[in-house]
């Protein structure tokens, strides 16, 4: 016989596949992600999203089972691939099948919360212990076709895994579209009811997806490269028309959406806006000039107080003055703010610097609720009454608890245009957002932006050079601040009041996870990590439960697989991946 | 005019005492080489001259002008720029950039444009490489990186920290070719080595620094053939 005595026996590999699998889908069970998950269809009285994440977590083993089971024999055969699949999806099954029969004999409630008979019920199917063999055989059965999808040739997988995910994706979004659809009446009613039920899709609605994204996949994997070449060989104008007509869609998208989309829908996208804006503050500070600030919501929340203060018609109100006045001066005192933070910290450097910001930060919110300072700041109860935002003449102020009525700008008998609803401050946050991305995309090019860089690199070379240390420092904390502060600003009139308690350090932290998610220095970046680590979370109620779960997670994940960030910029992506073709030999 | 004076400089590490009370005097158009073992405070001279450590006592001049009467970020624009020891480029920008920070302290768009086209006549292999990463260059290519980044700033004065450190024998030689290149295109040059063989053999005058003090000084042939000299740093028995 010839067996290499050094590889490993392909099925204990895939035993150890499997158990990793089953620890993670007990993981998952126990933590009630996965009874909260069934609660929602991916189709409809077919499979619950619980489910699907439970077959996935087998599907998955049994894939790599036979991958690894590829590499640990000299002669591969489909059989012994498949046999590893079946192995690593019956044993990450058995884990879930162990822990239903145990459950059953003792109550493990007592420390496992979660450990409820509503998840007894779904593992088993409704069917009690007695149907627990119902799991072990969908984890078999799971984990082969996961090892025979290996043997489908690429054609046909890729296609047929985006459909997949498509499908996942969809169900997770279901809710979200059947509302905006369902808000349409008529036409759009009827399709959204045809092709989404109350917790999911429907059957019919499933089978369309899956066809059409499979559908799309398979042609673009044919025909992509030679749409790509043919659209790269267009003449310039051509091109030039088409970024147009690009440019286009996505403004007429960005401008429509929301008139269909609804309050709830356009509330995250405000919130996404304002993490951008902070997000992008912080990618001055920390992704251009490498000072990490762990104390960032400090300037959110003194643009949000400013604003407060400023126009609050409420008993704390100190002036009256319109939103349009006061953001300028929100923005200003963000920056002293960020000048007054840099000052004592300028000689700080790494970690005692992200102490150091950590502790402004909590001051700060400390401060603003604090009973000794209550008189300003309205203490725990914050301030309330803050002025919405008017396109026209504001009236006079007449006395406290009274807002201020908007006019018309012709007629001074007519109302204005009170800008009260997450919908219309939707234009705001998104205005700002592109603004100061352009502000920040400009500031990288410039002269201050190559000096953050290089002080980023090396503090004493950057000086020795010419660069002015103190002056470069402040700039990056003051125009960091400046960026947070208008997303306070923003944030005091979307919400109407502002309390202490929403200042608190894991809005910081969120902002650190989104550039380092998104990739550090990059705008794009901000972007892509504040849609999904903040806007994912709040659209998806089910998820964002395990909110912090899922984050942890996935900086794990990026950091392991993706370090240099989801979209990183041109430089992080050469540094992180083009190492060996870059060093010569001496 | 001397092109720099240094007088009796004292510097402190916090409680250590670094540097001794030195003097230096380097002529226009001299390459001047301070050797000296490990921890006899060369770097710590040429970290005092360009401002990054502010000496406790003692006057530093460069053509008469009173050096510690700036800021460190000012320094360069009186004609003195330095090459750090270890190179410090900038790992994350690339060879152009890296170039272009060299001249942050100069604002004349097509002198600078003048004055990188020479670098890249003098390291072609910067040419080669004007969009790769610093951070991805061989010892050598960053050696003449942070040298040709030292030159953007059109110095008068040129101070190099170890040089040759960490290089294969072929590029050290390369190297201080290219110095006696720069020297003989009128820059002044102070360099620090431990390499003193090869130091004292492009240098006109060399000083002797132990323990943060100035032992010996003399014309680089003269410290060839010192015998204390040659046992102590040349290997010479």
């Amino acid at each position: 016989m010839m067996n290499n005595t050094d590889k490993e026996n392909f099925l204990w590999a895939a035993i150890k596949i499997g158990l990793l699998g089953g620890a993670v889908a007990l993981f998952i069970s126990l933590v009630g992600m996965a009874e909260v998950f069934s609660k929602r269809d991916v189709v409809e009285k077919t499979m619950t999203l619980g489910q699907f994440v439970l077959l996935a977590i087998s599907v998955a083993s049994g894939l790599l089972a036979a991958r690894r089971a590829a590499a640990l024999l000299d002669k591969p055969n489909a059989a012994s691939q498949a046999a590893a699949g079946l192995v690593a999806g019956f044993f990450s099954a058995a884990i879930l099948t162990l822990f239903v029969i145990i459950g059953a004999k003792i109550n493990i409630r007592t420390v496992f919360l979660n450990a409820s008979p509503g998840l007894y019920s779904m593992l088993t199917l409704n069917q009690g212990v007695s149907g627990v063999w119902i799991l072990s055989a969908a984890g078999a059965v799971s984990g082969l076709l996961g090892a025979l999808s290996l043997s489908l040739p690429n054609a046909v997988r890729r296609p047929l895994f985006h459909a997949i995910l498509f499908i996942f994706f969809m169900a997770l979004f279901s809710g979200l579209f059947r509302v905006v659809m369902i808000n349409q009446s008529g036409f759009w009613e009827k399709t959204a009811k045809y092709l989404f039920s109350q917790t999911g899709m429907t059957r019919p609605g499933a089978a369309i997806f899956f066809a059409l994204v499979a559908a799309i996949s398979a042609f673009w994997s044919a025909k992509g490269q030679a749409i790509k070449t043919d659209v790269a060989n267009l003449p310039k104008g051509g091109q030039i028309g088409l970024r147009v007509i690009a440019f286009a869609v996505i403004a007429f998208i960005a401008l429509g959406l929301p008139l269909v989309s609804g309050a709830f829908i356009a509330q995250v996208i405000v919130i996404v806006a304002l993490f951008i804006l902070m997000g992008l503050g912080l990618n001055i500070t920390l992704g251009f000039a490498g000072l990490l600030d762990l104390g960032f919501v400090a300037f959110y929340a003194i643009g949000a107080y400013t604003v407060g203060l400023l126009t609050s018609y409420g008993q704390y109100g100190l002036q009256h003055i319109s939103f349009w006045a006061a953001i300028p001066l929100a923005v200003l005192v963000a920056m002293a703010a960020g000048f007054t933070l840099g000052l004592p910290v300028l000689g700080v450097r790494g970690d005692y610097l992200a102490i150091a910001t950590l502790g402004f930060g909590e001051i700060v919110r400390l401060l603003a609720g604090s009973d000794f300072l209550a008189k300003y700041f309205g203490g725990p109860q914050g301030i309330i009454g803050i002025q919405k935002p008017c396109i026209g003449v504001l009236g006079e102020f007449t006395k406290v608890d009274v807002p201020r009525v908007c006019y018309s700008l012709f007629d001074a008998a007519k109302p204005g245009i009170e800008l009260g609803t997450p919908q219309s401050i939707y234009y705001i946050a998104v205005a700002s957002a592109i603004l100061i991305a352009f502000v920040s995309w400009r500031l990288r090019e410039s002269r201050l932006g190559r000096a953050w860089m290089a002080i980023r690199e090396d503090e004493d070379v950057a000086e020795a050079l010419g660069v002015n240390l103190i002056q470069t420092k402040l700039l990056a904390y003051m125009l960091g601040a400046a960026m947070a502060g208008l997303g306070g600003a923003i944030f005091a009139t979307l919400i109407g009041s502002i309390f202490a308690t929403s200042m608190q350090l894991i809005v910081s932290i969120n902002v650190a996870s989104l550039i380092i998610v998104g990739g550090m220095g990059s705008i794009p970046g901000v972007i892509v990590g504040a849609i999904a680590l903040i806007g994912l979370p709040e659209l998806l109620r089910e998820v964002s439960e395990f909110r912090y779960l899922l984050y942890g997670a996935t900086l794990i994940i990026m950091m392991l697989a993706k370090p240099e960030g989801l979209w990183p910029s041109k430089t992080t992506q050469r540094e992180l991946h083009h190492l060996d073709a870059g060093t010569s030999a001496e | 005019m001397s092109m720099l004076t240094v007088n009796n400089v004292h510097t402190y590490y916090g409680s250590i005492h670094a540097l001794r009370g030195i003097n230096l005097t380097i002529e226009q158009g001299e390459i001047v080489t301070l050797i000296g073992g490990n921890g006899a405070g060369k770097t710590t001279t040429l970290r005092t001259i360009s401002g990054l450590l502010k000496p406790a006592q003692g006057e530093i001049m460069l053509e008469g002008d009173d050096l510690l009467r700036y800021k460190p970020h000012e320094i360069v624009y009186k004609g003195l720029s330095m090459v750090p020891e270890g190179r410090g480029v900038f790992a994350r920008m690339s060879v152009l950039e890296n170039l272009e920070m060299g001249a942050f302290s100069r604002n004349n768009k097509q002198e600078i444009a003048r004055n990188l086209d020479h670098v890249m006549t003098l390291f072609p292999r910067l040419k080669e490489r004007r969009t790769q990463l610093a951070g991805t260059l061989s010892g050598g290519e960053q050696q003449m990186l942070a040298t040709g980044r030292a030159l953007m700033a059109e110095p008068r004065i040129l101070l190099l920290d170890e040089p040759s450190m960490g290089l294969a024998p072929v590029l050290v030689e390369l190297i201080f070719d290219t110095i006696v290149q720069i020297n003989k295109e009128g820059v002044t040059i102070l360099l620090v080595e431990q390499n003193a063989l090869m130091a004292l053999s492009i240098a006109h005058r060399g000083y002797v620094l132990q323990t943060g003090e100035i032992v010996l000084s003399d014309k680089a042939e003269k410290l060839k053939s010192d015998p204390e000299v040659q046992k102590a740093y040349l290997g010479i028995e």
